[in-house]
């Protein structure tokens, strides 16, 4: 134990922390989540399983990741988080309440019991929410969650379409991709650890060894494919896809949308918000911008994502990707989806090469044109 | 002071140990002043820049001529303590001037002329000079000449070269290799506008080393790396241009205006390269080996940026509540000196992409073409020698349920989202890559 004069030791030993109490200034909510912690083991596609936590609502069972919190924007929203036996809280990522609804320790408090964190939806896109309390550990251990703020309903839609936000584009077909990996060795530490005292629990160093979107793990396979249907596509063809993509995880991804293998036709996706804000020119106008196409570099692990489309994703960012639409459609046909993990550390080659050898991080899932 | 923001007096002293420059200049007094005569800078207008004048309050007021700025960069070695008490063997271009040069430390804001024709008091707390940066930051005005003179006092090669985020890029400046014990001295070429990393980059040199391996940025992690922002000649804004895309809210404007201006600098440690780099042995360095256990800001990290008595000027911005379609709020400079990828996740406000790499360049693999936008973000990656310039709206928080009442602070956290940087010595969250910026309602 180092000496408690320690100033940073002080700082994360000793958050503000509260039991249960009333949030200031609360008002009656129109839509309310329950989000509650528990623990469970979770398996893995080695046949192995580990720890995880979560966040649960009164009907959800022990999911991971956590449940989706849906709003409108307008909304004033409760979310409920009750702690079990340690401290938890929630933050709602890229939701911007005053600081006592952020769910952040040292700018507001720790949580032992229960807390209602409210928010109004402002701004309509793609976001999530995880705790805040030793963050690096617990939201590797699966206590987060996506959520997304839709919009007020146009009534000029026809049936079956929706919009991302007011004015832009409109969509058909959903996924709200969220790219997860586990290290199994930190889903060994303790609630708190490395907090209140100086031991290094090696929290500084992250080798996930398992990837998954929305909790289904890739395969140990080298042809396989995450098929469960909220990954995998299927849409007529230009129907409108929306892809809202998440890193939850600490390293980032490349997403590779590869040709399809018989016809050679290509997808042509593009980007139209991130963290829940639409790109705009300079008049403030929507502006959607194009999905890169990689233009060098053969790769050495697979074939060569060379003139493909490909955008990378940062730990915590969103990305609302969309494509498919009535003015590009898409040919029939089962386009693959590539979601490449990178290692963390530098030079961040793909998990595929040493000191992992293996096939299977690369997250593989299709996109279906009928 | 309302807001919270020391003068140039109080700034000094709150950066004990930073050298001052009136050991260079004889004065009595450790402060130093920017004069700029009579002339305020609204009436200056774009002329302004030729009319600014470095000197001492008093000595050169108003009656400076124009001539190379010098500043002596020493490349030595010293230690760096960690927020857990840890103290880290660095390297580091140590100006003999103290922090930046006779500039701007301590320095306090040139009143600025108002429309009406009044002095803008107030303009002591506002804009540029009131800022408070970190070491490692060399400000230039636009045609400014700064001259340097570059002594390596390390036991191997060094160099100082600007260079592009892509090392496939042709550099700005490179004054190559200075053999130990050796002193050049030369001119900064003139830059537009912007922030940029000044840095040794000879360990991109496959000769430079034993082994075989990418070394881009392990001098620079090790220390030898500093922020130069070159301004634009109303210093009070920042102008987005080529070789960036024009990212501007202001209609057919060229340049923004913001309140004050931060630099965090993002870098991490991994011990076992210092102790390498102290016992003269940094060639042996192999860039897989990387394992950083220190994630810092501005050479500091968790409480020590954020909250404790020693939270930073420089790392802690601090803004009236503005009005986002009207008022710009803090210019934040934000740069990756590090080895490993870090991304900024602010609190609070989302943060306007004023420069810099865009959000969805293909940066690991590929620099690719973009399109002029508007982009509105919460978490900024920063890939290492990424530079952004960001501007933070200081807007009341707009997901608040109720109406946020005045006269609060309110405190928000920015800090890095790639989790394992919020660490130190391999836990103590959150004591790593961790500040606060506090909006004032």
């Amino acid at each position: 134990m180092a000496s408690t004069t320690l100033p940073q030791l002080e700082f994360a030993c000793n958050m503000p922390k509260v039991g249960s109490i009333d949030t200031p200034n609360g008002i009656p909510a129109d839509k309310t989540f329950v989000r509650k912690f528990f623990s469970d083991r979770l398996v893995l596609p080695d046949g192995t399983d580990t720890e995880i936590w979560g966040f649960e609502d009164d009907t959800s069972g022990h999911t991971y990741p956590a449940p989706l919190i849906r709003v409108t924007e307008g909304d004033v929203a409760h979310t409920v988080m009750s702690a079990s036996k340690r401290v938890h809280t929630i933050h709602h990522h890229g939701i911007e309440p005053e600081p006592v609804n952020d769910g952040v320790g040292h700018t507001s408090f720790e949580v032992s019991g229960s807390y209602t964190y409210q928010w109004r939806a402002a701004t309509a896109g793609s976001y999530f929410y995880h705790c805040h309390v030793n963050t690096t550990l617990h939201v590797q251990m699966g206590l987060f969650g996506a959520l997304v703020v839709d919009p007020k309903p146009d009534p000029s839609l026809k049936p079956g379409e929706k919009q991302a936000f007011a004015g832009g584009p409109v969509y058909e077909v959903e996924r709200y991709w969220v790219f997860g990996s586990i290290d199994p060795r930190w889903h060994g530490l303790n609630h708190a650890a490395g907090l209140c005292d100086t031991q290094d629990v090696g929290l500084n160093d992250f080798r996930p060894r398992y990837v998954a979107v929305n909790g289904s793990f890739q395969p140990f396979d080298p042809s396989g494919l995450i098929t469960s249907p909220d990954v995998a596509v299927t849409a007529r063809s230009g129907q409108p896809i929306l892809l809202r993509c998440l890193d939850s995880t600490y390293v980032p991804q490349v997403v590779v949308f590869r040709p399809e293998p018989n016809t050679g036709a290509t997808l042509s996706p593009v980007l139209i918000a991130s963290d829940g804000r639409p790109f705009r020119d300079r008049s403030g106008a929507f502006t959607p911008v194009p999905v890169a196409r990689q233009s060098r570099g053969p790769s050495t692990v697979r074939p060569s994502t060379k003139g493909c489309p490909v955008f990378i994703i940062s730990s915590a960012e969103r990305y609302d990707v969309l494509l498919n639409t009535a003015d590009d459609p898409a040919p029939p046909g089962v386009y693959p989806v590539e979601i490449e993990f990178r290692q963390w550390r530098h030079p961040h080659p793909p998990i595929t090469q040493a000191p992992i050898n293996a096939p299977f991080f690369v997250a593989r899932t299709t996109i279906t044109i009928t | 002071m309302r807001e919270g923001v020391k003068t140039g007096a109080q700034a000094s002293e709150a950066e004990e140990g930073s050298s001052s420059p009136e050991a260079r200049v004889g004065q009595t007094t450790r402060r130093q002043f920017l004069t700029y005569g009579a002339v305020g800078l609204a009436t200056a207008g774009a002329a302004g820049a030729g009319l600014l004048r470095w000197g001492n309050r008093g000595a050169t007021a108003g009656a400076g001529t124009a001539g190379p700025r010098h500043i002596d960069l020493d490349i030595t070695h010293r230690i760096e303590t960690m927020v857990d008490g840890t103290q880290l063997f660095t390297w580091m271009y140590l100006p003999r001037q103290g922090k930046a040069g006779p500039f701007p430390d301590g320095a306090t804001l040139p009143t600025r002329t108002l429309d009406d024709g009044t002095m803008a008091t107030y303009q002591v707390l506002r804009h540029h000079w009131a800022s408070v940066f970190p070491e490692r930051v060399i400000p230039v005005l636009a045609g400014e000449t700064l001259e340097i003179t570059l002594t390596n006092n390390l036991g191997e090669p060094h160099n100082f070269a600007i260079r592009e985020e892509d090392v496939e890029l042709p550099k700005y400046f490179d004054t190559g290799a200075l053999p130990p014990g050796q002193s050049t001295t030369f001119t900064l070429p003139p830059l537009p506008p912007g922030t940029y990393i000044f840095e040794d980059d000879l360990d991109t040199l496959p000769e430079f080393w034993n082994t075989p391996e990418d070394h881009g940025g392990v001098c620079r992690s090790l220390g030898l790396h500093g922020v130069l922002i070159v301004s634009p000649p109303d210093p009070w804004t920042v102008v987005s241009g080529p070789p960036n895309m024009p990212l501007l809210p202001a209609p057919g404007g060229e340049a923004v205006e913001f309140e004050r201006q931060y630099v965090w600098v993002f870098n991490d440690h991994d011990p076992a390269w210092n102790a390498l780099a102290q016992a003269g042995r940094a060639r042996e360095i192999d860039m897989a080996t990387h394992i950083p256990r220190y994630f810092t800001i501005n050479g500091r990290s968790g409480v020590d940026c954020a909250a404790g008595p020693g939270a930073g000027l420089d790392t802690r911005p601090c803004g009236m509540l503005r009005d986002p379609h009207s008022e710009p709020g803090q210019l934040i400079r934000a740069v990756n000196v590090g080895i490993e990828i870090h991304g900024m996740h602010i609190h609070g406000n989302h943060v306007q992409v004023l420069k810099g790499a865009p959000p969805f360049r293909f940066k690991l693999e590929d620099p690719v073409e973009f399109v002029p936008h508007l982009a509105f973000k919460d978490v900024v990656p920063l890939h290492p020698r990424d530079r952004y310039d960001l501007l933070l709206p200081c807007e009341l928080p707009r997901d608040a349920a109720t109406t946020v009442a005045p006269g609060q602070q309110l405190h928000y956290p920015m800090h890095s989202h790639s989790e394992p940087s919020q660490t130190a010595g391999g836990g103590l969250y959150p004591g790593g890559q961790l500040t606060d910026w506090i909006l004032l309602t």
